[in-house]
């Protein structure tokens, strides 16, 4: 009876690790399938793939509200989705109040500090973007978390970026410079380019968003050379980004054209 | 067999791939040979390039071939462009040398005591500053008031700046002096500003050793920049117990040519009926207030500005003097016109030239009083920035102002009685000078070729030909940065100014008065944690001369001096918890020996101790409540301890005792602001708020009024002398 009792426990554990360790494989692949996609939507943003990662974020969070890279990911689609949401005001809507909640929720977790902080700011960023009477309010809180982001760890290129973008498309009579952000948007870039190779399971963006958004600033300083080498190298890194290559680069060729007509 | 093709294939691929990219290496260094990193260097036309690292290396690689352009780009660096040839070579090194940008030496030399609008040159006010500032009616005057060097005389929106008479700071609109820039001038001074927050782009300002650029000016300098073509088509509406108003901006062309328009109505009724005190009133103060802009970029860099105000306002007051019951009527009409050039010739000299007109007409009417005084002013202003390399710059110019100001009317022959009846002078006087002013001044962000050490070193010269009078002014700026947070400045010069025009009148004043003189030290410790975040203490003295004396046989003389010492502390901040503030404190111990003062005696603007504290705090997401708390040592002033009775006139002419050696109870006011920001109709940005000033009813006063015969005396409650609530919202599309 011993015998067939010890037998039959070990059997269960044994079916137990291997249930573990194929649940753990799946959760993993669904992870890297979900950051696949992630990545892919934002190249060729695309609602449509951005949802299907959402899906798999969502439902791995939802399995296990302890998995903080899940919630950190879904968050960050979330975020991309209120970026489209400001053509798109059913699709913000929709997402913003999740995207805050758990923008927030990410920025409290333990060990994802700066990156949660980071992304919560980015999130608050873009409800400036589509309400401008929230400047007022969220762009001290943008700041502090930024600035704790920074804090806790100097090289998160992504705190760079955002504190970029918000210097780049605030007036300068309220604290806005073009100066300011291209100096943020340089250090995001040589952060980037000095991080070892991605093998994270968190969605790792920033690069090309910094590339695409050095071009802007560029471009507003007049510097249209320098604009338009950050767009090419934008496309030699992901020749399908199409945000540089659909609506950024043709703008600059097309601009520096009328410009040569004009003079 | 098979594998050994392979092999020779892979080889050869191999071979042709890595004779196909040429690598392009290099270093960044600066002027000094230091290395730069994060500098953007790259290939012109292609998406090849990199940034250097810490040591200012790069290396890329190309497939370019030929000739190909080098570029490299660093904010505050002239851009660095070298064309290479590329042919075989498997590598090609390029060393680059960025210069400094005059632009950024420009942000390198920052004078003492002063603050602008700009982040990253010291100490900031911004235009949310100003708009948030409780109780300071989103004015820039008021809001001004608030930080260190300007004093807490009144509650006037006049600016007395440490120890000096409000006419010894001028305010320039786009390089043109406005004289006026108040409403609601009374005897008490005027309540706010005839400059409207939506137009102000940029403004510096600065309590004392400024730079040679300004002229005729003891004490302090407000330069204000207006708004050029706007970005975007806006509108924004406001309406409060106080007034109405409406602003646009339109941009006609994109970047090329745009308008601002602003229209303000006050009417303070309303006000008055909520919070009491209408019966004071014969003709509640209202105002108008017209200003509007055109600005047209004609180039790159040329660009044309025609900015005017046209502004009116009426109160009729009454008033229960000791002599005398009845109603203070006052009147005035503004109108400002400036039109501004400025333009970029031959690369490096950056030009600008303002031609302004202005009129304003005050019309006073108490008893016997009935004055109108007429300020007709024209000017032309000419600056000129030259740079003469990356860290020098060389600021030159020329000014030309003509000044007629008339006084029309009938004014009392002595001040204790200003009955309808009393005896009177009758003045029809006109004042005019012209002053013709030029300077130069070398501005360098390397002094000695130290590249911490700044200087600006200039001197000016103004003459007034009509009075025969001229005078030089050298004065000096030296700061040294001692690390990335640390600055210490120092600033030495001589100022000097026509004393109030009213003096020069031929009737009671001296037409032969010369100018008075100031001597100004400075020295100053700025501390920059971050942008959002500075503390600066500063200690001045100030030498006056020169200064107007009553004289028994030449109405007055030059014979006044004084002086004027005392330290200010800021510290700014806005922290992390969404807090964000600012607290001020000014000691200051002035004295003069001037007009009626026949010793030197504490002036009235001899405030010892002004203290203020600003506060905003986020309640909730889209609430925020700010207070702003202000203490200052009450007023001096001469008190009155007897009376002689004039049969003549039937009225008692007050004894004075020693000039200035009373002093007003201490100013206490605590105002407070409850903001809420909201979108209505998913399009409106819109701001509601509710202020209370003088919340917590403290009681301040203006001055005191006394029984006939003196033997009383009753207090004059300052104009928030009572609490004061505000509500009012704002609509931005």
């Amino acid at each position: 009876m011993k015998t067939s009792t010890t037998t039959l426990f070990g059997f269960l554990f044994l079916l137990s690790s291997l249930l573990g360790s194929s649940f753990a494989q799946s959760t993993n692949e669904l992870m890297k399938e979900g950051k696949t996609l992630a990545s892919k939507a934002y190249i060729v943003y695309d609602k449509d793939t951005f949802t299907k990662a959402h899906e798999i974020f969502e439902k791995l969070y939802s399995t296990d509200s302890t998995n903080y890279t899940a919630l950190y990911n879904l968050t960050y689609v979330e975020y991309r989705f209120l970026e489209m949401g400001s053509r798109d005001k059913a699709l913000f809507d929709k997402y913003v109040n999740k995207a805050v909640e758990h923008g927030e929720k990410i920025s409290l977790v333990k060990g994802f500090a700066s990156e949660g902080k980071t992304l919560f700011a980015s999130i608050l960023m873009m409800k400036i973007t589509y309400n401008w009477a929230e400047a007022m309010t969220l762009s001290p809180r943008i700041n502090s978390l930024l600035g704790e982001a920074e804090a806790i760890n100097q090289n998160n290129p992504r705190a760079y970026l955002i504190h970029g973008i918000m210097k780049l498309n605030t007036p300068a009579a309220f604290g806005g410079s073009i100066k300011d952000a291209i100096a943020n948007f340089t250090k995001t870039i040589s952060l980037f380019e000095k991080a070892e190779q991605d093998s994270s399971l968190l969605v790792n963006w920033g690069y090309l968003d910094a590339l695409a958004w050095t071009g802007i600033a560029n471009e507003k300083m007049e510097m249209a050379d320098a604009a338009l080498f950050t767009y090419k190298k934008a496309l030699s890194i992901e020749p399908d980004f199409s945000w540089v290559k659909y609506v950024l680069l043709p703008n600059l060729e097309k601009s520096k054209g009328e410009k040569k007509t004009t003079y | 067999m098979k594998s050994k093709i392979i092999l020779i294939a892979l080889l050869l691929l191999q071979n042709i791939f890595s004779q196909s990219k040429i690598k392009i290496e290099g270093s960044v260094v600066d002027e000094d040979k230091s290395p730069l990193p994060m500098v953007m260097v790259f290939l012109a036309n292609s998406g090849d390039g990199a940034m250097s690292d810490d040591k200012g290396s790069f290396s890329f690689l190309t497939k370019l071939k030929g000739k190909v352009t080098v570029n490299a780009n660093l904010i505050g660096y002239e851009k660095f462009s070298k064309e290479i040839e590329i042919k075989d070579e498997k590598k090609i090194t390029v060393d680059i040398d960025l210069k400094e940008s005059a632009l950024k030496m420009k942000e390198s030399v920052v004078s003492a005591s002063s603050f602008g609008s700009e982040k990253g040159k010291g100490l900031v006010l911004s235009r949310i500053d100003v708009l948030t500032t409780p109780g300071g009616a989103a004015d820039l005057f008021q809001s001004l008031k608030t930080m260190p060097g300007i004093t807490q005389v009144s509650e006037s929106a006049e600016l007395y700046v440490r120890g000096g008479d409000p006419i010894e700071t001028i305010t320039m609109i786009d390089q043109a002096l406005i004289y006026h820039p108040f409403s609601y001038e009374s005897t008490y001074g005027s309540l706010f500003s005839n400059l409207k927050n939506e137009f102000i782009k940029g403004m510096y300002f600065s309590s004392g050793g400024f730079s040679a650029k300004y002229g005729n000016v003891l004490s302090g300098v407000l330069d204000i920049e207006t708004k050029g073509v706007p970005t975007r088509m806006q509108s924004n509406f406001g309406i409060s117990l106080a007034n109405t108003n409406f602003s646009t901006e339109i941009p006609l062309i994109e970047d090329k040519l745009g308008f601002n328009f602003n229209y303000d109505k006050s009417f303070t009724k309303p006000i008055f009926w909520l919070n009491g005190g209408l019966d004071k009133f014969t003709a509640a103060p209202s105002s108008q207030n017209v200003t509007g802009s055109a600005t047209y970029a004609y180039s790159k860099t040329g660009k044309m500005k025609l900015f005017g105000v046209f502004a009116k306002d009426i109160q009729g007051v009454n008033v229960v003097g000791t002599e005398y019951e009845g109603t203070f009527n006052g009147s005035t009409v503004s109108k400002f016109l400036n039109l501004q050039h400025s333009n970029i010739v031959f690369q490096k000299l950056v030009m600008k030239n303002s031609f302004s007109f202005s009129k304003y007409t005050n019309n006073w009417k108490l008893g016997v009083l009935d004055l109108i005084k007429t300020d007709k002013v024209f000017s032309f202003r000419n600056d000129f920035e030259f740079f003469i390399n990356s860290r020098t710059r060389l600021l030159s110019g020329i000014e030309y102002e003509k000044r007629n100001i008339n006084y029309l009317g009938q004014i009392p022959d002595n001040d204790y009685n200003i009955r309808p009846e009393a005896q009177r002078k009758v003045i029809d006087a006109d004042i005019l000078n012209s002053r013709v002013g030029g300077y130069f001044e070398l501005e360098s962000a390397n002094m000695f070729g130290v590249s911490n050490f700044a200087s600006a070193i200039g001197i000016r010269y103004d003459r007034i030909p009509t009075l025969k009078l001229g005078w030089a002014n050298p004065r000096i700026n030296v700061s040294y940065k001692i690390n990335e947070h640390s600055t210490i400045k120092t600033a030495w010069g001589i100022f000097n100014q026509l004393p109030d025009p009213r003096l020069f009148n031929p009737v009671d004043g001296n037409p032969n008065l010369k100018s008075m003189q100031a001597i100004h030290y400075v020295l100053s410790y700025d501390y920059l944690f971050d942008d959002d975040n500075s503390f600066r203490v500063e200690l001045y003295h100030k030498d006056y001369k020169n200064l107007p004396l009553e004289n028994s046989l030449l109405k007055y003389d030059n014979n006044g001096k004084g002086f004027a010492d005392g330290v200010d502390v800021i510290l700014k901040s806005t922290l992390t918890n969404g807090l964000s503030g600012w607290i001020s404190y000014g000691f200051i111990n002035t004295k003069r020996k001037w007009m009626d003062f026949e010793k030197l005696t504490s002036s009235s603007f001899d405030i010892t101790h002004n203290f203020s504290l600003i506060a905003k705090y986020f309640v909730a997401t889209n609430w925020q409540v700010g207070i702003n708390f202000k203490y200052a040592t009450g007023r001096p002033y001469t008190p009155i301890i007897g009376a002689a009775y004039r049969a003549t006139e039937n009225v008692y002419e007050p004894v004075y005792g020693d000039k200035n050696t009373s002093r007003f109870q201490n100013y206490k006011r605590l105002d407070i602001r409850l903001t809420h920001f909201t979108t209505l109709f998913n399009m409106a940005n819109t701001v509601f708020y509710l202020e209370g000033l003088n919340i917590l009813d403290l009681k301040n006063i203006f001055g005191y009024y006394y029984s006939p015969d003196y033997s009383q005396r009753k207090e004059i409650s300052s104009y928030f002398g009572r609490r004061t609530v505000v509500v009012g919202m704002s609509v931005g599309i």
